[in-house]
């Protein structure tokens, strides 16, 4: 049993109102420590407009976890005595009433752990999941989102979030907690233990105790769990240089939905000859400015004048966890240099024989071949020619799954609202396999603003790159669509002219 | 790149979407309707050598590290 089903003692139940007057600042630094990354998520829970707070202790009685967790502690330190646990739960009913269903904004176990050689306890935030406060109309994009559900002692109730940990420094550390994160939103069972983790990497805390996880343990853990995964390093000491900016790597990674671990240095080392500090955080999500001023020196340039605008460009800030400051954190995009990145990870829900921004470059060479070799005879075709031709086309990359791509393609309108014909999505419903790199064609004040494309070219993502056009499966643009078949490309008219939506999950 | 070069880009663009728009409004509806690509064979498409060499640097640097294992988290 874990601290959410779990139920708890209630201690208070608080009026948080404005009204009231009550104070986050106050209420914390009066009953938790003054902590840091709580005031964060009371900051959270005050955007979504929290009017009450109910607070429960939770007892190793009542949670196995708790118990496996100070076990481990008492393993890693025989100075470890015991440790109280608060379940903070916020919601949006005053005080007094029952809430709803809706009413329930999130939740955060705060875990104070006592030992006998220090006077004060150490403290972490051991979870919290809370709404994002901002969502896809303010150009929020976090997909993995999951439901939690929290058994209070009022009510179970459910709140949709991406969770969030910090580290103990003791049995668990930044790695573990961005692990969980990436874990909890991908994995069918849901969230994992800190003790399953460590089990699995060799960490008893006698023979191996905590240095922090290395490359080699995050693989092992992930290959344990059946997970794809995409890696990216940069190690100038040992001069190995990432050919690409890592940024570019990592937005193709989470646009298709998933989390990852982004590991980086902490600047340089105080004393000399010290090795500097790395620290992992989970990315979730990225914001979206569409106002992005676009210097051609952030074009993806091949050289010999060929170049497209990835539109990773209109990324404004990631989305991050940070276990020292808390949770849906937004890091500019260009904050972290590539001379302090080290790793990054990806968790892919489908094994691909290359990466997002290989399948993307790649693209870019069909669409430029296509406005050279094909004609659709229609205005918005030879439009979309221009822009591949000088360098203008704006290319978004996404691992899609068969029916979410279908259900793309009979949703679509071009501007005078001609729909895809029937018999076209039949025809290409018999290519597609069940999943596919999708690379989308648009122009920049099309893409940012407009949030339409000219149309998107489909790859096998199971055949390796040496295939060249062979990774066609079909491609739509206005007027035409071109299916893969037998060494060609059979192009069909079709009724959908002009530009249309870009994909979104749903 | 330079104020010379990004202008140069968006005058060469502008061009061609005027070329496209002058096309657009001395189209004859009455006339033979523009040739239409039915069939393309993939042989017959070039692939950029730029892209190429890109694609195989970045693979290569994956081969190389994908069993590198340095620092701790």
């Amino acid at each position: 049993m874990d601290f959410r089903e779990s139920s708890g003692r209630v201690l208070s139940q608080e009026d948080t109102s404005v009204e009231a007057g009550f104070s986050n600042f106050i209420y914390i630094d009066r009953n938790y420590d003054s902590n840091l990354v709580l005031r964060r998520i009371f900051s959270l829970a005050r955007k979504l407009q929290f009017r009450s707070l109910l607070v429960e202790q939770i007892d190793g009685a009542d949670c196995k976890l708790l118990d496996e967790e100070n076990e481990q502690l008492a393993v890693r330190k025989s100075a470890f005595k015991g440790s109280i646990v608060h379940r903070l739960s916020f919601f949006k009913n005053a005080k007094g009433t029952h809430p709803n269903a809706d009413d329930f904004l999130g939740y955060v176990i705060y875990k104070r752990d006592f030992f006998s050689d220090v006077a004060s306890p150490t403290v972490h935030i051991f979870e919290s999941v809370t709404r994002p406060f901002r969502q896809k109309a303010q150009n929020n994009f976090i997909e993995p989102l999951r439901k939690y559900r929290v058994n209070t002692c009022i009510g179970a109730f459910e709140v949709e979030g991406v969770l969030y940990a910090q580290q103990n420094a003791l049995t668990f550390v930044c790695a573990h907690v961005a692990l969980r994160t990436v874990l909890a939103s991908v994995l069918p069972a849901g969230d994992v233990s800190y003790r399953v983790l460590n089990d699995l990497v060799g960490v008893d805390h006698k023979t191996r105790q905590l240095g922090g996880l290395g490359p080699v343990d995050f693989e092992k853990i992930f290959s344990h769990f059946g997970l794809h995964f995409q890696k990216s390093i940069h190690e100038p000491s040992q001069n190995l240089i990432l050919p690409t900016d890592y940024q570019r790597d990592l937005y193709g990674l989470i646009e298709s939905g998933v989390p990852a671990i982004l590991g980086f240095e902490l600047g340089s080392p105080q004393t000399a000859g010290a090795v500097p500090q790395r620290h992992a955080i989970p990315v979730i999500g990225h914001t979206f400015n569409e106002d992005t001023w676009l210097p051609q020196a952030d074009q993806a340039y091949f050289g010999g004048r060929l170049a497209y605008y990835p539109s990773e460009n209109w990324l404004s800030t990631f989305v991050i966890h940070d276990d020292n400051f808390g949770p849906y954190l937004c890091l500019p995009r260009h904050f972290l240099k590539k001379d302090n990145f080290r790793l990054l990870y990806g968790i892919k829900k489908q094994h691909t024989e290359f990466s997002a921004v290989q399948a993307e470059a790649f693209a870019f060479d069909c669409f430029l071949a296509i406005a050279k070799h094909m004609s659709a005879g229609g205005e918005w075709f030879v439009r979309f020619s221009s822009f591949a031709i000088r360098n203008w086309l704006v290319l978004r990359t996404m691992l899609v799954e068969k029916a979410q791509y279908l259900g793309h393609l009979r949703l679509l309108r071009d501007w005078e609202g001609n729909p895809l014909q029937q018999s076209a999505i039949s025809e290409i419903e018999t290519l597609l396999p069940d999943s596919f790199w999708m690379i989308e064609a648009s122009a920049p004040e099309l893409f940012a603003s407009s949030r339409r494309k000219f149309g998107e070219i489909l790859l096998n993502k199971d055949k390796p790159l040496s295939s060249g056009f062979e990774l066609i499966i079909a491609a739509r643009l206005p007027g035409l669509m071109a299916l893969a078949e037998s060494g060609k490309l059979r192009v069909e008219k079709i009724s959908l002219v002009g530009h249309s939506s870009l994909f979104t999950y749903s | 790149m330079n104020m010379a070069t990004i202008n140069e880009a968006i005058q060469q663009l502008t061009i061609s979407l005027q070329e496209l728009t002058a096309s657009s409004k001395e189209a004859n509806p009455l006339s033979a309707p523009q040739a239409f690509t039915s069939s393309v064979e993939l042989a017959s498409l070039t692939r950029s050598p730029e892209v190429q060499s890109f694609l195989e640097k970045v693979s290569d640097y994956a081969e190389r590290t994908r069993n590198v294992s340095l620092g701790t988290y």
